[in-house]
């Protein structure tokens, strides 16, 4: 309900609005039904002449090389018009067009012509299951427009006729480079297999680590025994240094007893020359007295045993012991260090059998891929091969000229009648809805409803002041009436004679 | 043409109220006069004349019986001096009662249109002039029990004459001259000259807030009304003149 009303006061208020601006109302009442005249009358007439192309991609061959051959399916319906409006196309069809009105067209002019083929031109699918695309040449002369159209069209068949073969023979081309190609790959990579397999160790991982697991036990097993001998040694070390000491008390005992020999003798000479008390004998005596104190302390320091005896067989069985003790020590050093030399030799040798093993699987593989592709290729070189000679027998994607260019009899532009006829209407129209538009968009308000909307609840609306015309507004309305009404027949003057130009 | 103030053979000589009948009228208006001057006219029953006297009614109640002073200010110009021309040929309508139309709009004035006799002085001049008494500038409409005061020959200052202390006791003194007299200030548009609606709204009872058809928003409507004073705001007429 309040819907309804609103839109009563809209209209209500538009006519008011369109009273109280009722001449401007008029005058862009006016300027519209000028222009709508002005372009009924110079409406330029456009003639269109029509043709057809029918797409067939069904031959008995395809179903029966289903994924075998390729034939060149790829939406072509959209490619017709890009094609058509393709530089190469459309300058063929004004070379044409050209030879055959006699007409002599410079660069420059054929650049022109280009661009108002391409204006002028229009493509259409009739729809999207449909194999049909429609093509239109729009022209202000009929005979421009068949012939020109006619032109474009036999320039779109000869170009999609050269194009399929051409596109065939570039693919084969390009399959048959590629296996060339990929021969080669394969080869090379054959090659190098084999010359890596020649060249490489004959010697497994297995057989690598086997050698290297005997070494480290060797070197364990030498290593144990090189302990045990620097204990030996050792020992034997020990027992020499004790047998040392005893010699060198043993020397210095027999030293000494040398020496009481000698001071024996000496005493004895003396005594057969002199007296006991004799100074010389009482010296000698007392050194004699003291030299056998020293012996007796030797002695007793060699366990008491006779000086006389010998110790020497023992300390030269101790270094026998020792000095082959040192000797084995030294032998198992050197052997140590062979055995260690080997053992990094061998694991050089199990590195680079490593190596050598990915370097082969890098080779294999190059050689697998190369093998699959060079394989691939080869079937996709005979798909080529039977695609081209599909084009070359005319199967495969063809376009068909299914309705010729029509000479368009009747120009196919908007009928300048037909604006004619609108021309009154909108004239009236366009002033209504201008001011419709303001009054609907205009803040300001103009009914009740909007006045009770915008009131704060506190306020009262006291009334609501009807409109109220005077016999003088009557008046200059009436007058102002008149004066539409005399316009209003300049313009049906202006429209019957707008009518009688056209012919009617 | 008599150009005689109404109050000259109208029973002013003294300070106490008279009777209405007792008062001399100017010639009155004819139904076509009435017509063109867009006066509500007494003998036909019109959409307008109906609207006005609901009007009317609501202002008396408002008023509890009592005479008023009662300004009549348009938010935009448009319609504001024929609210109040109506609203107090509707209150003459009544025949215990008359009406004074004072035309304080001195920017557009209405009022001397509405004098069949024409006037020489009018309100202007009485706040210029102390020699000028109020009977002076009262003129018989020509509707009858409708007097008006014209805005008169000097509307220079017009502001500034509008707070004099002499324009405030003009009006008491008409008010209270006649019980049965209901007094209604034609103001100028609230939004063009706010000052002078601001300085009679101080001296009038209350107010009635004109919105003339497509002239005012909802924005500047509250704004006005938030200017006014809820209290002092009798209400809103939507006028669609």
């Amino acid at each position: 309900m309040d819907a309804i009303q609103y839109y009563k006061d809209l209209l209500i208020a538009t006519q008011r609005e369109l009273i109280r601006y009722r001449f401007w109302a008029a005058l862009v009442s006016t300027c519209v039904f000028v222009v709508m005249l002005a372009a009924s009358l110079y409406w330029p007439e456009r003639y269109q002449s029509t043709a057809t192309i029918s797409m067939d991609v069904t031959n008995v061959i395809e179903p029966l090389l289903r994924g075998k051959a390729e034939v060149v399916n790829d939406d072509a319906r959209d490619r017709v018009a890009d094609t058509i409006l393709t530089r190469r196309v459309l300058k063929r069809a004004i070379e044409n067009y050209a030879k055959k009105h006699n007409i002599e067209y410079s660069p420059a002019d054929i650049e022109q012509k280009i661009i108002e083929y391409r204006a002028s031109i229009k493509v259409e699918t009739v729809n999207s299951t449909s194999a049909l695309t429609n093509i239109y040449f729009s022209s202000s002369d009929p005979n421009i427009a068949f012939d020109s159209l006619d032109a474009v069209v036999n320039a779109f068949l000869e170009n999609k006729v050269n194009e399929k073969q051409r596109d065939s023979l570039a693919a084969f081309s390009f399959i048959d480079d590629q296996v060339k190609k990929y021969k080669d790959q394969l080869m090379q990579a054959d090659k190098n297999l084999q010359a890596f397999k020649a060249d490489s160790v004959d010697v497994t991982e297995e057989v690598v680590r086997t050698r290297i697991g005997d070494l480290s036990a060797q070197i364990k097993d030498l290593k144990i025994a090189m302990e045990e001998s620097q204990e030996t040694l050792k020992a034997t070390q020990k027992q020499l240094s004790n047998e040392q000491k005893y010699l060198n008390v043993r020397t210095k005992l027999l030293a000494l007893e040398d020496r009481k020999v000698i001071m024996v003798e000496e005493l004895d000479r003396l005594r057969l020359s002199y007296q006991d008390s004799y100074p010389d004998v009482v010296t000698l005596k007392n050194q004699l007295s003291e030299v056998n104190k020293d012996i007796e302390e030797y002695v007793e320091l060699m366990g008491g045993g006779s000086g006389n005896t010998s110790e020497l067989p023992l300390y030269e069985e101790l270094r026998k012991q020792y000095a082959a003790a040192e000797l084995l020590w030294s032998t198992q050093k050197r052997r140590l260090i062979a055995i260690e030399k080997l053992l990094e030799e061998e694991r050089a040798l199990a590195d680079e059998v490593t190596k050598n093993q990915t370097e082969l699987a890098d080779l294999t593989r190059d050689y697998d891929v190369n093998k699959g592709l060079y394989e691939e290729m080869l079937g996709r070189k005979e798909n080529a091969k039977l695609t081209m000679a599909l084009n070359n027998e005319g199967q495969g994607e063809n376009y068909r000229l299914l309705q010729p260019p029509m000479f368009p009899i009747k120009p196919s532009s908007l009928n300048p009648l037909l604006i004619l006829l609108v021309a009154p209407v909108l004239s009236l129209l366009v002033p209504i809805g201008l001011v419709f538009m303001f009054v609907m968009l205009d803040p300001r308000m103009r009914s009740l409803q909007q006045l009770k909307k915008a009131l704060p609840t506190e306020i009262i609306l006291l009334g609501v002041i009807p409109h109220q015309s005077t016999p003088l507004n009557i008046r200059l309305l009436r007058k102002d009436a008149l004066i539409l009404v005399a316009w209003l027949a300049i313009i049906l003057a202006s429209y019957g004679y707008a009518i009688l130009l056209l012919g009617f | 043409m008599d150009k005689t103030p109404i109050s000259n053979f109208a029973v002013l000589n003294d300070k106490q109220p008279v009777a209405i009948a007792k008062m001399a009228e100017v010639r009155l208006y004819t139904d076509d006069e009435l017509i063109n001057l867009k006066l509500l006219r007494p003998s036909t029953e019109s959409p307008s004349i109906k609207a006005f006297r609901d009007l009317r009614t609501k202002l008396l109640a408002r008023a509890n019986g009592k005479n008023f002073i009662c300004m009549v200010v348009p938010i935009a110009s448009g319609g504001g001096s024929h609210v109040a021309a109506n609203l107090a040929a509707a209150i003459a309508l009544d025949k215990t009662k008359t009406s004074l139309l004072i035309d304080c709009n001195l920017h557009t004035p209405s009022v001397d249109r509405l004098l069949p006799g024409g006037s020489e002085i009018g309100l202007t001049d009485y706040l210029d002039d102390q020699r000028i008494s109020c009977e002076d500038i009262v003129y018989g409409s020509g509707v009858k029990r409708m007097r008006a005061v014209p805005v008169g020959n000097n509307c220079d200052g017009g502001t500034e004459k509008l707070s004099s202390e002499r324009m405030a006791r003009l009006l008491q003194e008409l008010k209270g001259r006649y019980l049965d007299r209901y007094i209604i200030v034609d103001a100028p548009p609230a939004m063009d000259y706010e000052a002078d609606v601001s300085l009679l709204s101080d001296i009038c009872d209350f107010i009635v807030l004109v919105v003339p058809y497509g002239k005012v928003n909802e924005t500047q409507l509250n704004a006005e009304i938030q200017k006014i004073g809820i209290d002092r705001l009798a209400g809103i007429v939507f006028n669609e003149c």
